[in-house]
């Protein structure tokens, strides 16, 4: 997909505090630039919100768990 | 009491703060978002995130890089190029909403103060400034009052349209300028659900007060 010509924003940015995390870098921004600016529908994160279930803060946008290997 | 500015004129201003807000910021304007950010900061001294996930900003950051590499492979390749990627989705028109949160919290609050003197200067400009405990409308003033007692149902109906708004993910601004300029869906239905509830509470008390 065209990113100059079809821009297709996930309508939950603005509200989502992962979306703020993926700009603080151009590594993080892929995830932005893969899910949030593209495919959204895909977001584990936005599947979750559409279907009316809470969305855990630190789930990623591939369906993972940020805090899955933080140390105990 | 002061006169409201002409419909054409009102209409105008707001579209001219919404236009003016994204081409110098980047952002689409987003009030309630700025509030709730404010209100988050105050509350947990850090973001949401951070709440969530008990680590110091810079390991957590790690956390999100190393899930960025697992993810997407060759990252330092990827990430090369990705500021020309985000520019051409960032720059064109509509444009497109970012979070806030990335902006500091003064930013906010500096915002949010700008809206209340705005409102002032447009009220004392219009005449003479005066304190008022109701809102136009003689539907509201027959029900509630316009003393000190009307405060309890617009605090009340200040706490549902936050409530509201939260569920919504946006408000007037972000959903009502914003969302419906650019034809987003859900800010088409956001916009109808509380235009109609306005008009639906309008003549609610239109009826009560006769």
């Amino acid at each position: 997909m065209s990113k100059q010509t079809a821009p297709c924003l996930c309508p939950h940015s603005t509200s989502c505090p992962m979306y703020g995390l993926f700009q603080r870098s151009g590594t993080l921004k892929l995830w932005q630039i893969n899910y949030c600016d593209d495919d959204f529908a895909a977001c584990a994160r936005f599947k979750r919100g559409a279907e009316g279930r809470s969305v855990p803060l630190t789930l990623l946008p591939n369906g993972r768990d940020l805090t899955l290997n933080l140390p105990s | 009491m002061s006169e409201p500015w002409p419909v054409w004129a009102g209409g105008g201003a707001l579209a001219g703060v919404a236009l003016g807000h994204w081409l110098l910021t980047g952002r689409l304007m987003a009030i309630s978002g700025r509030f709730t950010r404010l209100v988050d900061g105050l509350r947990f001294g850090r973001s949401e995130l951070q709440e969530a996930a008990p680590v110091p900003e810079d390991e957590l950051l790690a956390l999100l890089r190393a899930a960025t590499a697992a993810e997407f492979g060759d990252v330092e390749a990827e990430a090369a190029a990705a500021p020309a990627s985000v520019e051409d989705c960032l720059l064109p028109p509509p444009g497109q909403p970012q979070s806030a949160s990335a902006q500091p919290w003064w930013f906010h609050l500096a915002f949010l103060a700008a809206l209340v003197a705005g409102g002032a200067a447009s009220a004392a400009l219009a005449g003479p400034l005066q304190a008022e405990f109701a809102i136009r409308g003689e539907g509201f003033k027959s029900v509630f009052g316009s003393g000190p007692a009307a405060l309890l149902p617009l605090l009340i109906g200040g706490v549902l349209v936050g409530a509201g708004t939260r569920m919504a993910g946006g408000c007037t601004s972000g959903h009502g300028l914003c969302g419906v300029s650019r034809l987003q869906r859900g800010s088409l239905l956001a916009t109808a659900a509380f235009f109609g509830a306005g008009i639906v509470t309008s003549l609610a008390l239109g009826a009560l007060s006769k």
